[in-house]
């Protein structure tokens, strides 16, 4: 069903375009050209976070994190094996995906941790980072319960993870 | 990082080879990623020339409003619907801007717009995506048997989170004006 809805949303996608009488492939160059130097802009940081990630793991650092978190993952049935990008996730979005793609490889793609961790990297935000964008703009400098009802969220969407993903 | 070297260094542990390998690992990733982020920016830009994004925002606005309570100055509601609305088809090239744009006129707004905006950013930070393509084209990379698979889940997941932040918001704004 999920695969169908891929497809779908692309070929509505591509029939509002018709409908709307839009220069259908003109924008998409557009639109990919944008993509493709947003791709390139993500590579340094990509690089170093790529860089943490491999030497957190292999010099222990991180079985020592996850045996840190491993009660927390436990209450929210999430496997520890996960525990770096539960971490991670609210920081930084290329060290979670640079997280999530170590656990493709040492755990496998299908495997519960891996599931469970492609479900977290793509429910959620890196929430550190948006508030210090947005608020940036402004001279606001605090906003009251922002970030901890935000951080709040972000718990119960990987509890629920931990519920729903088999 | 420093720690982890640190450990490393201390340890004795081979980490040298996994920091030069990393490198390599990054280009791949940037390379796996590069085709699927292109195709879904193209096909969202033929999206948002339908004008269906800014309808998507217009839609938002009937639904939100009970949630920003006082804002009602169109062009603070446009900027954050165009937000939610990018936000949620994974526009992030749209998103940012229509955020720092709203996140602007929200502070000219006082009290009432910094409780919008603490509302916006919660909102923004649930995370509720529509497509998570990103990592739906890690997972084909990496050749996972169904890499759709994650779709409903991630809904599932991100919903909880939204509908968990804003209820916790409105719940503390309702507390402190009665309070």
């Amino acid at each position: 069903m999920a695969e169908s809805m891929v497809l779908a949303v692309a070929a509505v996608i591509l029939l509002r375009g018709v409908m709307k009488g839009v220069d259908a492939y003109g924008m998409f160059l557009k639109g990919g050209r944008q993509g493709m130097a947003s791709a390139i802009g993500l590579l340094p940081a990509l690089c170093a976070m790529m860089a943490m990630v491999a030497v957190v793991e292999a010099s222990g650092l991180g079985e020592v994190l996850s045996a840190l978190l491993a009660p927390v993952m436990k209450l929210m049935n999430l496997p520890r094996e996960a525990a770096g990008l539960f971490l991670l996730r609210p920081l930084t979005g290329s060290g979670s995906l640079s997280a999530l793609r170590q656990i493709f490889q040492q755990y496998g793609v299908d495997s519960r941790a891996g599931r469970v961790a492609s479900v977290l990297v793509s429910s959620s935000e890196t929430i550190f980072y948006t508030m210090t964008v947005y608020l940036g703009a402004t001279d606001i400098r605090k906003l009251p319960w922002a970030l901890p009802v935000s951080l709040a969220s972000y718990v119960v969407g990987a509890a629920v993870c931990g519920l729903v993903v088999r | 990082m420093l720690t982890a070297c640190a450990v490393a260094l201390v340890t004795g542990r081979p980490a040298a080879g996994a920091l030069m390998d990393s490198g390599a690992g990054a280009v791949e990733m940037t390379l796996t990623l590069m085709g699927s982020v292109v195709l879904w920016s193209g096909l969202m830009e033929v999206l948002r020339a339908t004008g269906d994004v800014e309808r998507l925002g217009r839609g938002l606005r009937r639904l939100l409003s009970p949630l920003f309570g006082s804002i009602k100055d169109d062009a603070c509601w446009a900027a954050m619907g165009m937000n939610l609305a990018a936000n949620m088809l994974g526009l992030g090239n749209a998103a940012t801007p229509a955020g720092i744009r709203a996140a602007e006129l929200l502070a000219h707004q006082g009290e009432a717009g910094v409780k919008a905006l603490a509302m916006l950013l919660v909102l923004n930070n649930s995370g509720l995506q529509l497509m998570p393509t990103t990592v739906m084209a890690l997972r084909s990379a990496a050749g996972a048997e169904n890499p759709a698979d994650i779709w409903l889940p991630a809904l599932l997941s991100s919903g909880a989170a939204t509908v968990c932040g804003c209820g916790l918001m409105w719940l503390l704004n309702r507390r402190k004006r009665h309070g």
